[in-house]
């Protein structure tokens, strides 16, 4: 591969990128980091729990991702009642035209490009363990019969802080699964604003698809395999693994205050999956600044969102209000010594 | 720069990371050489006058204190130079950093062995950046000056400086002891120097008949000496000293240590430099005659007009075979009991012999006990008869009018006394040993 190959293939990532994100926000207004974060997920073949109080955009970031990719998109609204099979499918019972009868799978609405499980924390454990095959294999598996999931898959499932009574706090092998978590803030007074005059007129603004509809799978594939080609260095291997280390009360065996915090008020870190996250995250992050290798800044970029959902916090931490996002930054802040 | 392939940039950066890798470490051997120099050189330019002008005492204290120093200035080197060392496998993360480079240079070397393997899709554009970045860290530029000019001029200056002291130090020679005479017993001490005008009596010598001492200074220091004979680091020491004293006076030092040597004087330092230069040089003559008994310490020279009679005395001792000592002894006596002397003296007289006082007797009282040859420098000392104290309380230079002289009792032998040269110690072999005694003793009026 020549050099000005592999430059054109980064500058097309970037264009595809920043163009996707640039149709993005001319409908989701502010929330720029979260919807850098959750292109970025995309993109590391990631998928992307979301967290913000109701009618912040989460659903509406969803949509437009897959809108603007040109890829098909499925929205399951999870409730206590749900069962697996009304996300996976099922087999039903079909009348052939010659009379006979046979089983034939219907797909459920988790065979999409792009899959939004909105408030996932509503749904009981049963059937949140539906998308775990689903989002580690990309597959499903209904009646000892395995069904391929499309590429790309991407899920994005939402989290409700608030509206606590009548949910199930997800199993961590499934918040494992996900790449990234990224919290959607309030919006500010002006972001405000611009969302009032923009989603109360006559005609809204909708997303135009960036990639064209026969060509965007194959292209988000090919972009995605781009990214997995950028070049880590056994150095920047070895600072991710110390960086997951040092999260877990194992491996934070120092004096400093990041290794305290973490055997004071983290009972698991973070899993070697964490580490996988945050190397493609930085990997995405390398061809976003146009570089063909990871550094130690990549993944300091992505550290927060790929490891926040993967610290289980003990007593003492929720009694002193520590949020694992603090944690994961006191740790890069220690892991720095680490580059040393 | 032409396109080069990924090994071939590999190749090109390790070559030029290692060119980096012996720049920088040149460099920091310099530094700490330079360093290490200066501080050397401080250390010695410090020492150096405590080491001509101290005592022993004075001097090992100091020399301790600065080998404690030089070694904890070594060990802090040692710990930078280790620091700062630049290992095979720190090279490239040093040039990453120092370059300021992204990472590349790091990742190209680090990735090179598994690219072997499978070939990676971006191997080619990293190599062909960092080939484009090769002068952005080559040697020249990552460590501009291939000499520390920091610790150089430090160097420079404290090797100047130790130049100058050195050069300094050697002018600075003390100056041997001022002789004088008088026929008074003086207990040792110059009287122009007591009299309270400001002199330096410690460096002035006065052939005084002596009294017995009472001691005090004399007995403490022996017994400091005697302390001091049992530490082998104090005659180390006292060996550096000396030595350190030959280097910068050289022959001029010699003089000056026997002059003060003879005294006895000048200190705890000269003392034991006498000691030194003895055990170096075997030279126990006289220093060995000061460091005695109480009697010998306190040696009496005899008045001008008793010295005829004092002749007799010792021509009748040496016609009974008694030696040098018995003549000291006698000397002793007369003068403890200065009527008993004049009697003794009256006979002496009589029997019109010289002694000591004038020289007339050159192997036992002139020249006192011969050296033997071979022992040590390989010359014999022709001691004087007279022994000769000085102050040994103060430093200051004595000054002041000279006290008058007593009457000349017999001004004829004046007149008929042989002009007095001095009589230089020199190597002179065994076998003409005798013929030099005789050349060199005064003859006595027949």
């Amino acid at each position: 591969m020549t050099p000005a190959i592999a430059t054109a293939a980064i500058a097309d990532f970037q264009e595809t990128f920043a163009a996707i994100r640039a149709e993005m926000a001319r409908v989701v207004i502010g929330h720029e980091p979260a919807i850098e974060a959750i292109l970025t997920a995309f993109f590391a073949g990631g998928h992307v729990l979301i967290e913000g109080v109701p009618g912040i955009g989460k659903t509406l970031i969803v949509r437009s991702l897959a809108e603007a990719l040109n890829l098909t998109f499925n929205r399951v609204q999870f409730t206590v009642d749900l069962m697996p099979a009304d996300i996976t499918g099922t087999r039903i019972i079909n009348d052939r035209p010659d009379g006979g009868r046979e089983l034939v799978f219907v797909p459920g609405p988790i065979f999409a490009h792009v899959v939004l499980g909105d408030e996932i924390n509503r749904a009981t454990p049963k059937t949140q363990s539906a998308l775990l095959e689903a989002m580690a294999e990309h597959q499903v598996t209904v009646a000892g019969s395995s069904y391929r999931l499309q590429a790309p898959f991407f899920v994005l499932a939402t989290l409700n802080p608030i509206e606590m009574e009548g949910t199930y706090q997800l199993p961590e092998a499934q918040l494992d699964r996900f790449l990234f978590k990224v919290l959607l803030e309030y919006p500010s007074e002006q972001e405000l604003t611009r969302i009032l005059a923009a989603t109360t007129i006559a005609d809204p603004l909708t997303v135009r698809p960036v990639l064209a509809p026969e060509r965007a799978a194959t292209r988000t594939e090919e972009l995605k395999r781009l990214v997995r080609e950028v070049l880590v260095a056994p150095h920047v291997e070895q600072y991710v693994a110390g960086l997951v280390r040092l999260t877990t009360p194992a491996g934070a065996r120092g004096d400093g205050e990041a290794e305290t915090e973490v055997r004071r008020y983290v009972t698991y870190g973070a899993s070697p999956r964490g580490a996988q996250a945050l190397v493609l995250g930085a990997k995405v992050m390398a061809l976003l600044d146009g570089r063909p290798h990871v550094t130690y800044d990549d993944v300091d970029k992505v550290a927060v969102s790929a490891l926040r959902h993967r610290l289980v916090m003990s007593f003492a931490a929720e009694a002193a209000g520590v949020v694992p996002a603090h944690i994961v930054e006191r740790v890069l802040i220690a892991a720095r010594r680490l580059r040393a | 720069m032409p396109e080069l392939s990924p090994t071939g940039a590999v190749d090109v950066v390790e070559r030029q990371v290692r060119r980096v890798r012996r720049r920088k470490n040149l460099y920091e051997l310099q530094r700490t050489l330079y360093t290490t120099v200066a501080a050397g050189a401080g250390a010695a330019t410090l020492l150096l006058p405590v080491t001509l002008f101290a005592s022993t005492t004075a001097f090992g204290l100091a020399a301790a204190c600065m080998a404690a120093l030089m070694l904890g200035v070594a060990m802090l080197l040692a710990g930078a130079l280790r620091r700062r060392w630049l290992g095979r496998a720190h090279a490239v993360r040093w040039v990453e950093a120092k370059a300021a480079l992204g990472g590349r240079v790091q990742t190209l070397v680090e990735i090179a062995p598994r690219a072997r393997n499978a070939p990676q899709f971006f191997q080619a554009l990293l190599a062909s950046q960092v080939a484009a970045e090769l002068d952005a860290w080559r040697p020249q530029r990552l460590v501009p000056r291939a000499v520390p000019r920091a610790a150089g001029a430090s160097a420079v200056v404290m090797v100047a400086v130790l130049i100058v002291v050195f050069h300094l130090a050697s002018l600075a020679l003390p100056t041997p002891p001022a002789i004088g005479f008088s026929d008074r017993p003086h207990g040792g001490r110059d009287e122009r120097s007591d009299g309270g005008d400001g002199a330096a009596p410690g460096e002035r010598v006065v052939v005084a008949p002596g009294v017995p001492s009472t001691g005090d200074t004399d007995s403490g220091q022996a017994t400091d000496d005697g302390r001091d004979d049992d530490s082998r680091l104090t005659q180390l020491s006292s060996a550096v000293q000396e030595n350190v004293r030959k280097q910068v006076w050289g022959k001029a030092w010699e003089r000056v240590r026997d002059a003060l040597a003879r005294a006895g004087t000048s200190g705890g330092g000269s003392r034991r430099d006498g000691r030194a230069a003895s055990e170096d040089g075997g030279e126990e003559g006289v220093e060995g005659k000061l460091e005695g008994t109480e009697e010998n310490e306190w040696e009496v020279a005899r008045r001008p007009s008793e010295r005829a009679r004092g002749a007799a005395d010792s021509s009748s001792d040496h016609t009974d075979g008694t030696d040098g000592a018995d003549g000291q002894g006698d000397a002793n006596s007369n003068a403890d009991d200065p009527s008993a002397g004049s009697s003794d003296d009256a006979d002496a007289g009589d029997a019109g012999g010289t002694t000591a006082g004038n020289g007339a007797s050159p192997g036992d009282l002139f020249a006192g006990a011969p050296v033997m040859p071979g022992a040590g420098s390989g010359s014999f000392e022709l001691s004087l008869a007279a022994r000769m104290r000085s102050d040994r309380s103060g430093r200051k230079r004595s000054g002041g009018p000279a006290p008058d002289a007593d009457p000349d009792a017999r001004p004829a032998l004046g007149t008929e006394q042989r002009r007095e040269t001095a009589a230089h110690r020199m190597a002179v072999p065994a076998a003409y040993e005798q013929v030099v005694r005789e050349v060199f003793a005064h003859r006595g009026t027949p």
